[in-house]
């Protein structure tokens, strides 16, 4: 197992060094990120001479690549083009965006599977018929739409109804808390409610597909009718026979769609004013911030590397048919 | 399991007018149309028939496990217990204890994520107060009777560790776990290589020596059936045609039908010349079947009055070989009704 | 109170290149002192609670004299006075000369006008500030706004020192209590402010990312106050539906306008510019675009000053009306001969014999402005005259196109500040390449250079606006660009908060926010 997972680790590696230089390729040639200082008449040249020194602009892009990669591997994501060293920011924001993440895959697990679980079992019923409904409506909303309408339609009513905000839309967090741990939770969890089912609404539909397919599948499958057979209980059949293998290539789905969790956190961040890891891609790309970009590049691609490779070890636990040497 | 529900004097499993429907796009399937058997203590029944005739359906339906859809009709009493109709729960501590089933395909039979001793315990413990450690040492034994070599490391193998006729072994020794009355054997050599067939077979009466089960045996190969059955019902259009001893039913068959399946078996005794003579056609739909008799149109004796009477299973002869043919008593064992394959012979619908 | 802003704050020095955010100017009103600000007609007005008195005592050498209120301090005790003039100056002097913490040059957004100051001294226990220029300097009004507290600038440093919000002392009616990077600026009252009492208890500015959250979460009661970054008929239409706030779409500051290349030679000849010009219908091209954002805006005619100005001079009446007929004459007179197919062709140059064709160009992926390029297309297709597009990313244009010259016809939009000396790069003399870089046309006339440098000295305001306005007239004979019309700014609040005043200068919407209040209802 140990050898295989430094294996997948070494390719994770590479594939992080050529992604790396391929973005950096694209952000660096996307344009001059000084163009917008440039364009202002009143800004003294020396100053805009200043700061391409300090952005090493004056050297060559391999070059440029070359201090990137150094200071990388020593821990360091460089500056940003203000002026402001990237990584304490990043893992600041690291931090707020896995509220949202988190949140939403948990949230997606939970509805993916027992939706798919029920539908399956009541295949055919006003259940699943509803439910394949709702997820091919979740599954063909954009993102933003999704947040709009329940910015719309749940937390005006449900603060109206309450008579006091309990569903924030804008932020992750308000402009005065509370230091104590207590009110600084409901505060986070206030604003964190509507992003996540959003971000949930748009993740579970295919889980849920997924699983309802796989469900059918292993329901309808010999080794089913042979638990059954046996005398085994219902419930017992249910969960140690059905769920345990349609779970395994829905595992599979799920690890594999971290990214896309991901990307959709960015919009879902913007549609709620939240300024996380979304807010800092989007500024940087706008920006043509390379260390920005190449950072939030590092660690979202790290993560799902990570997961990806966890995946594959969980995919060897529950299925003993693969086995990684 | 409440033994006051059981009675000493019934049969062991009697079925009676069982039938089953099932609804589809074409209109009504009746898959089994009015099946009656009993089954007598340490008997082997074997089922024959060709795929559709409804002797899959007739095992799975004493057993509870045909889907929701499915209307199931008629009585199947085990011990005097009536089977069909009974809820989930009740039925759970029939299947695998009193009445255990072996399927098709070894293959897709054993859950591939668990251990082959694993479920083995998970049948065992499913009808029985045991612990854990003494389950695996049954499981172990279990194997080891079937023919496992080496039960005790194999049994912590998992089935796509197994060949074939091994996994085979392995469902026939969780059919055996709970000392079953009755164990079903659904086709349990077709999907084998002929090779381990016998192998298989052997490993079944061994199962039925140890557990002194009375075996149902359902399958299409007639050369299965010689050398183990007791009796023999033989399955047509969801009917059972024929009915009797394995000596009544091979030396001289009174269904046209069963003439037929008996000539497209080749024999080892048969001079060089003598060649298979197969059944022409195909089986009717079983949806929206015409009045008659079913088999009326592939058969070489039948007579305009077969278009609409279509004829029960009654006595012949006497005895208890029964048949549904208006005219079984023309059935002679000499004759040879159907044509025997010819070597430049097209096939012709 | 929460006003929502979209942009997020990289420090808190407007002054600098790296902070220099028009928000950051709407969360510092409040803040950082200045001695002028632009108020809601678009006008210099003296900071009374910082200033007893702004003078000019002389013009040669021009010379102001500043009486600074004596009770005025910053937050941390320390009084405001001369100290904090002289170092503001010299941080934006543009002089090598002076230098931030650890020797390094002062990163400045801009040096105009302190560039021009010989002398800033102090007397009078440092409450009397005098500045001598040393060329003099028209806009002095501009000067001295948000000035920096230089007792702790010279601490932590000009450049990235405020970049940490607790060294943000305050030198007016409310101090930066907290900030949360990137989320929300918090401010509440000074309590060392001398002047009136504000309103408000506190000023909270919640940084949105993106536009569209600003309806919803006013419809939420989360903000009071929205001003987008982008007016468009999308956050219009959204904000017509919250009930009981108050939505407008006033006329900005900033224009759109098709520039010429006179690198092209072709549009080096002023009839084609002319022919052009006259071609294009730009009531038609607003109605077509911003008209439906709001029914006042109506064609630009002066460079100088916008029609919500009071300067504002109609320039350019001569175009008030597009004219085809005289624009095929002009065209004709250019050396254009009408082909068979109805396009002119030039009987010179790269195109000769060909049917004439220009390339147009702006950012990408904007919907406003691909709508312009349409009209114009349509336009000058009528003329005879073929158009092809091509766009470039805002920082392509704006860092290579436009500064190379590489362009033929161009739409983009300058930004206007109310003080009118910020013209003169724009249009003085492509040669001078230092003063001019932002002449990208490559226009060239010394009449012009005169004008604007006598308006950009000139003292009195009658007599400069005067200056700058004939020096616009030649740009229309010259025909040098084509101005559109104002872009709209937004603005919604709600409507029980009083004494919110339009103001689309750079000051921003908060220029009066001491004075918000919430209605007794």
């Amino acid at each position: 197992m140990l050898p295989y997972i430094i294996r997948r680790l070494a390719i994770g590696a590479v594939v992080l060094v050529v992604a790396s230089f391929v973005v950096f390729l694209l952000v660096s040639l996307s344009g001059d990120p000084l163009a917008q200082l440039k364009a202002n008449p009143h800004i003294p040249p020396a100053v805009i001479a200043q700061r391409e020194r300090l952005l090493h602009l004056n050297e060559s892009i391999f070059a440029r690549y070359w201090i990137w990669v150094s200071h990388m591997f020593r821990g360091d994501f460089g500056n940003s083009i203000a002026g402001y060293p990237v990584g304490p920011i990043l893992w600041g924001k690291l931090g707020v965006t896995l509220r949202l993440v988190v949140g939403a895959t948990l949230l997606s697990v939970m509805f993916g599977v027992g939706l798919g679980v029920i539908s399956a079992r009541r295949q055919y019923s006003v259940v699943d018929y509803s439910a394949t409904f709702a997820s091919f409506v979740f599954f063909s909303t954009p993102v933003f739409v999704v947040g709009i309408l329940l910015k719309q339609f749940l937390a005006v009513r449900v603060n109206l109804a309450a008579g006091k905000t309990l569903l924030y839309t804008l932020g992750q967090q308000s402009a005065l808390l509370e230091p104590s741990f207590g009110s600084r939770l409901l505060d986070y969890t206030e604003h964190t409610i509507l992003p996540v089912i959003t971000l949930t609404l748009v993740t579970y539909p295919a889980w849920s597909r997924y699983q309802r397919a796989e469900m059918l599948d292993v329901q309808n499958s010999d080794y089913i009718r042979l638990a059954r057979a046996k005398g085994l209980s219902p419930r017992r059949v249910l969960v140690r026979h059905i769920l345990r293998n349609a779970l395994i290539p829905v595992v599979t789905v799920i690890g594999l769609d971290t990214a896309a969790i991901f990307g959709g956190a960015v919009v879902t961040e913007s549609v709620f004013g939240w300024n996380a890891m979304g807010q800092f891609l989007l500024t940087g790309i706008q920006q043509i911030d390379v260390n920005v970009v190449l950072a939030y590049l590092m660690l979202t691609a790290g993560i799902v590397i990570l997961f990806n490779l966890l995946v594959d070890i969980i995919y060897g636990y529950l299925d003993p048919r693969i086995r990684h040497a | 399991m409440d033994d006051a529900l059981f009675s000493d004097d019934a049969p062991l499993l009697e079925v009676s007018d069982l039938s089953v429907t099932f609804s589809s796009e074409d209109g009504l399937v009746r898959a089994v149309r009015g099946v009656s058997f009993t089954l007598e203590p340490g008997r082997l029944l074997s089922v024959v028939g060709e795929s559709g005739s409804g002797k899959s359906v007739t095992a799975m339906a004493l057993l509870g496990l045909l889907p929701r859809s499915a209307q199931v009709a008629g009585s199947a009493k085990f011990r005097g217990m009536e089977l069909l109709g009974r809820p989930d729960r009740e039925m759970m501590a029939v299947r695998g204890a009193e009445i255990a089933m072996i399927f098709q395909d070894p293959m897709t039979s054993l859950n591939p994520v668990y251990s082959v001793g694993w479920q083995l315990v998970e049948a065992i413990q499913a009808h029985q107060e045991i612990d854990k450690d003494a389950a695996w040492d049954r499981a172990v034994h279990l194997l080891d009777t079937v023919g496992i070599p080496e039960a005790r490391q194999r049994a912590a193998g998992y089935p796509h560790e197994f060949s074939g006729g091994m996994r085979q072994r392995v469902v026939i020794a969780m059919a055996m776990a709970n000392d079953p009355d009755v164990i079903i054997a659904d086709e349990p050599t077709t999907a084998l290589d002929v090779t381990v067939q016998a192998q298989v077979l052997e490993a079944l009466r061994t199962a039925q020596e140890v557990t002194h089960a009375a075996i149902i045996l359902i399958t299409h190969d007639l050369g299965v059936v010689a050398g183990l059955a007791d009796d023999v019902m033989v399955m047509y259009a969801g009917k059972a045609v024929e009915r009797g001893t394995v000596e009544d039913i091979f030396y001289w068959p009174r269904m046209p039908y069963t003439k037929g399946l008996l000539g497209s078996l080749p024999r080892l005794d048969a001079s060089g010349d003598e060649r298979l003579r197969p059944i022409p056609g195909v089986p009717p739909s079983l949806a929206n079947m015409p009045p008659g008799c079913p088999f009326m149109p592939r058969c070489p004796i039948s007579r305009p009055n077969c278009a609409e009477d279509e004829p029960v299973l009654r006595p012949v002869v006497g005895g208890g070989h029964l048949a549904a043919c208006h005219y079984a008593e023309e059935v002679s064992p000499g004759d040879e009704l159907f044509a025997p394959i010819s070597s430049d012979a097209e096939v012709v619908e | 109170m929460t006003f929502a802003i979209d942009e997020t704050i990289p420090g808190f020095n407007v002054n600098t290149s790296a902070d220099n955010e028009f928000v950051l100017q709407e969360v510092l009103n409040q803040v950082w002192p200045s001695a002028f600000f632009a108020n809601g007609d678009l006008k210099p007005q003296m900071n009374t609670d910082l200033l007893t008195s702004a003078k000019v005592t002389s013009t040669n050498p021009e010379t102001i004299v500043y009486q600074i209120n004596p009770k005025a301090v910053w937050s941390d005790g320390t009084p405001i006075n001369a100290d904090d003039f002289i170092y503001n100056w010299q941080a934006q002097s543009g002089n090598s000369a002076y230098t931030d913490v650890g020797g390094k040059p002062y990163d400045d957004v801009s040096t105009t006008g302190y560039a021009n100051i010989k002398s800033v001294t102090g007397s009078n226990n440092g409450d009397t500030v005098t500045v001598v220029f040393s060329t003099p300097f028209g806009d002095w009004q501009s000067l001295f706004g948000n000035i920096v507290p230089a007792h702790v600038a010279k601490t932590v440093g000009w450049n990235t020192g405020f970049n940490d919000y607790t060294k943000v002392i305050s030198g007016g009616p409310f101090v930066i209590s907290n900030y949360v990077k990137d989320q929300t600026v918090t401010e509440t009252a000074n309590p060392k402010w001398w002047g009136k009492k504000p309103v408000l208890d506190s000023l909270i500015f919640r940084i949105l990312s993106d536009d569209s959250a600003g309806p919803p979460g006013m419809q939420n009661k989360e903000i009071q106050i929205f001003n987008p970054s982008a007016a468009s008929l999308a956050t219009k239409q959204a904000l017509a539906q919250v009930p009981g706030i108050t939505s407008q779409a006033p006329a900005g500051l900033e224009f759109e306008h098709m520039d010429f290349s006179q690198t092209d030679p072709y549009l080096a000849k002023v009839q084609v510019r002319q022919a052009l010009a006259y071609a294009i219908d730009r009531q038609d091209l607003i109605n077509r675009t911003v008209g439906q954002l709001s029914s006042t805006i109506k064609p630009i005619g002066d460079r100088m000053f916008m029609p919500t100005q009071p300067q504002y001079v109609d320039n350019g009446t001569a175009y008030e009306k597009p004219d085809l007929a005289k624009a095929k004459s002009l065209m004709q007179a250019a050396g254009m001969k009408l082909g068979t197919d109805g396009y002119f062709q030039p009987t010179s140059g790269p195109q000769a014999g060909k049917d004439l064709t220009f390339t147009l160009s702006t950012t990408s992926g904007q919907a406003l402005r691909q709508s312009e390029e349409e009209v114009v297309q349509t336009d000058l297709q009528k003329l005879g005259v073929k158009v092809t597009i091509q766009n470039y990313t805002a920082s392509q244009l704006f860092g290579t196109i436009l500064p190379k010259g590489e362009y033929q016809l161009a739409i983009w939009a300058w930004v206007d500040t109310i003080f009118p000396s910020g013209n003169q790069p724009l249009y003085c003399s492509y040669t001078n390449s230092q003063a001019c870089g932002s002449n990208y046309d490559h226009y060239a006339n010394p009449q012009v250079d005169n004008l604007l440098n006598q308006a950009v000295a000139t003292v009195d305001a009658t007599q400069a606006t005067n200056l700058y306005n004939q020096a616009d007239k030649i740009l229309w004979t010259d025909m040098v660009s084509l101005p559109f019309f104002q872009r709209p700014s937004q603005i919604a609040w709600v409507t029980n908060l009083a004494n919110v005043v339009i103001n689309t200068s750079n000051q921003g919407y908060t220029w009066n926010a001491q004075e918000w209040g919430y209605k007794a209802s």
